[in-house]
């Protein structure tokens, strides 16, 4: 087959052409550290590179909701434990009143003193934080219990949140369940508070029981979100590990192995300098030379 | 013979050897012009005298200047340029689809991720201003995001347009010209004359006219050539064109060919070339992809709507639509996507809660985790999420694109091998071209030998 010049040169020229294309897109993988930029790069990866990325996002937003309701979870544990040991002096006060030979003015002091408890149970009951009322159920905006004898305004839902796919955790209590059902600690103060001004022992004795029992209906509470939070702490962990599974798929999918970029730049680059240098002889070579 | 016929002889010689050198001049002057075919002297000798009862010859004549062709290689030098042409102008347009149809952080994925984020964010603080506003946005930005990719598709479909009337024009040119050539051709080689540069601008014409259109050509008894369309469709006959026009109908380009057997629209099955890569991109290719983002327009508005009002809003009325369209037409999402917008005004519309008035309460979040579980339903079909159906479809584009490469690589290397092949039977080579410079010198050298001794013996013969 008869070579021209021409041929050889359009044949030199393809070549160039494409291992400079190629050495291009090594360079741009390189300087991007990523060997997916566009579908075509690799278009089976593109579903999962998207879920992946959805993956990652989704657990960042769980790792903050976790961040938030463990936050309202220890607020609403500080405000319970107060409560209880509200509960436990209430407690006190009724067990000396009962042993004791109080003088009538001295029954006089607790009954005063039992009031200014029910109302600061009342103001613990009506906590807001962040403007919002914290056991008024979804009525954020309604104090929890209003009114005399305290009664409860909220609504009866807890609100819940999604903490990882598909599981949802309560984040609040309802006044309700904490101070008035099945028992009610308003009442039961302000009955106390009655019985110690009218000097009823009897009276104040039978209802020591129930004492204790509205002390155990708030623990109960309290430790039923110290379950959630420490389930949270649990998924926490989980989601972490999902989002480092996640970050190490996005990054087999789509991140350029530069050991690999490196070596195929070294590589195209050699071979482009051979398809120059050959360019280059070419001219050199002419039988006008010899003739 | 007498002497002085033996003269005539030698100057034979001389003439034709220099003819030689001058068509080896021309090969070499030519050396990279494109579609030049090498040329070659042809040398007969002159007729055989009868002298004496001894036939003796009279020299040498050129007869004529051969241009050196494959029939062969030339028509599959002009098939490999429609498909070139096609892959070519496909893989342009390709390249910016893909960009539109992206798959990097900023594009529409990502976007739609982040509206289903700000809506769990927002189920942690369900009567937040802030959190409203932002689930607003994100749903602003997703309905943003379909529409400007749309838009963007017809914008490529614009610039299609463009660049068909631009080669429709050019197209044009190219035929009437060939239709020139094939009448000055038959005058030249009825006289007897090879229109061999003629013959090599028409061959190159051929070529740029099958890059362009894909035709399908062949040629007359008489040397002139027909070119048709692959519908068969008649563009050259002898020394008349059938032009092909490009006319705004209704808002489209419509491709048809004047005065034609049929004056029928045009599409992508009566181009090949880039004609008919640009038409298929067009006709097909773009308004499918639109087609698909409908779908997933219609699907995202469809079912976002549905939980949105399901559930209610911060007055405790039931949720509007969140996002507002309008399609219809051939298919009940047609248009979905370039009419998507969010519909909400107000933050107090966002419907994050379910109890509806007068129970209603600014805590109330339970539907906020009913449009988050949206995003792994798979609304689409019944097999899709709303993000694996975007996923399908830019990859569906990646692919294309790859495959478009992978063609168009492949062309690319058989159109060189081919080009070699016809150049190594009709291209200049230098070599040869020198060689044959040499042959021809010192056939001059030895013409010119001849006649001295001829005229040395004519000096004998007069001395005598």
């Amino acid at each position: 087959m008869k070579v021209t010049q021409m041929s050889l040169y359009r044949t030199l020229q393809y070549n160039l052409e494409k291992s400079s294309k190629n050495m291009n897109e090594l360079y741009l993988q390189g300087s991007t550290g990523k060997k997916v930029l566009d579908a075509a790069d690799d278009p089976s990866a593109i579903g999962s590179i998207f879920s992946s990325r959805t993956e990652i996002a989704t657990a960042d937003r769980y790792l903050e909701t976790i961040a938030d309701t463990q936050d309202s979870i220890d607020i609403v544990d500080g405000y319970l434990n107060s409560a209880e040991d509200l509960l436990v002096r209430v407690k006190e006060i009724a067990v000396t009143a009962v042993n004791g030979a109080l003088s009538p003015t001295d029954l006089e002091t607790y009954a005063d003193e039992m009031a200014i408890l029910q109302s600061s149970l009342l103001d613990i009951a009506n906590a807001k934080v962040d403007g919002k009322y914290i056991f008024s159920g979804y009525a954020e905006t309604t104090p929890a219990f209003s009114g005399t004898p305290p009664t409860y305004t909220g609504t009866g839902d807890h609100k819940m949140v999604e903490v990882s796919r598909g599981q949802t955790v309560q984040t609040s209590l309802t006044g309700e369940e904490v101070f008035n059902s099945p028992l009610d600690c308003f009442a039961m103060m302000s009955d106390l508070e009655a019985n110690l001004r009218s000097g009823d022992t009897t009276a104040i004795s039978n209802s020591l029981d129930d004492l204790e029992m509205a002390a155990d209906q708030i623990r109960s509470k309290r430790s039923e979100m110290g379950n959630i939070n420490e389930r949270l702490e649990d998924t926490t962990a989980l989601l972490q590990n999902v989002q480092l599974q996640m970050s190490g798929r996005l990054s087999e999918y789509e991140d350029a192995d530069l050991i690999e970029v490196m070596t195929g730049v070294t590589q195209a680059e050699q071979a482009y300098q051979a398809a120059l240098s050959v360019s280059a002889r070419l001219a050199s070579l002419s039988i006008l030379d010899y003739l | 013979m007498s002497l002085i016929a033996a003269l005539n002889t030698g100057a034979g010689g001389l003439v034709v050897n220099q003819k030689g050198i001058e068509v080896t001049g021309n090969n070499v002057a030519n050396i990279n012009t494109k579609g030049y075919s090498r040329q070659s002297l042809v040398v007969s000798s002159s007729p055989t005298l009868e002298f004496h009862g001894q036939m003796i010859g009279t020299g040498a004549v050129g007869s004529s200047v051969n241009r050196a062709t494959n029939n062969f290689l030339s028509k599959q030098l002009t098939e490999k340029k429609a498909d070139y042409g096609e892959g070519h102008s496909r893989g342009i347009i390709l390249a910016e689809l893909e960009k539109i149809v992206g798959v990097s952080t900023n594009d529409f994925s990502t976007d739609l991720d982040e509206f289903f984020d700000s809506w769990q964010e927002l189920s942690d603080n369900p009567s937040s201003t802030l959190e409203r506003q932002q689930v607003m946005q994100k749903g602003g930005e997703v309905a943003d995001k379909l529409q400007s990719m749309v838009s963007d598709l017809n914008a490529v479909s614009e610039s299609i347009n463009d660049d068909i009337s631009g080669k429709v024009t050019s197209l044009n040119q190219q035929l009437n010209k060939v239709a020139d050539l094939n009448v000055q051709i038959l005058a030249s080689e009825s006289t007897g004359i090879p229109a061999n540069g003629l013959r090599d601008q028409r061959d190159l014409l051929l070529q740029d006219i099958s890059e362009t259109a894909g035709v399908t050509f062949y040629e007359e008894a008489n040397g002139m050539v027909s070119i048709q369309l692959k519908n068969g469709q008649s563009l050259v006959t002898a020394d008349n064109v059938h032009s092909v026009s490009a006319e705004w109908t209704n808002g489209t380009l419509q491709v048809s060919v004047a005065g034609g057997v049929s004056a029928d629209i045009l599409d992508a099955d009566d181009f090949g070339g880039e004609l008919g890569g640009m038409m298929e991109m067009r006709d097909e290719y773009i308004p499918d992809l639109i087609d698909k983002l409908d779908i997933l327009a219609y699907n995202i508005a469809t079912s976002v709507n549905a939980v949105h009002t399901g559930g209610v809003d911060q007055s405790g009325t039931a949720g509007v639509d969140f996002f507002s369209f309008s399609a219809g037409g051939s298919d009940p999402w047609s248009g979905a996507a370039s009419t998507i917008a969010m519909a909400l005004t107000d933050t107090a519309q966002v419907a994050a809660g379910t109890t509806a008035a007068p129970d209603n309460q600014p805590g109330d979040n339970e539907n906020t985790l009913n449009m988050v579980a949206l995003q792994d339903q798979a609304v689409i079909n019944g097999n899709n999420t709303l993000n694996d159906y975007y996923a399908v479809i830019a990859s569906d584009v990646g692919l294309t694109v790859s495959q478009n490469e992978a063609m168009s690589d492949s062309i690319g290397d058989s159109l060189d091998q081919i080009q070699n092949m016809r150049d190594s039977v009709a291209g200049v080579s230098t070599d040869e071209e020198m060689l044959m410079l040499i042959q021809f010198q010192s056939g001059y050298e030895a013409a010119a030998r001849y006649l001295t001794t001829v005229d040395e013996m004519l000096d004998t013969l007069m001395s005598m």
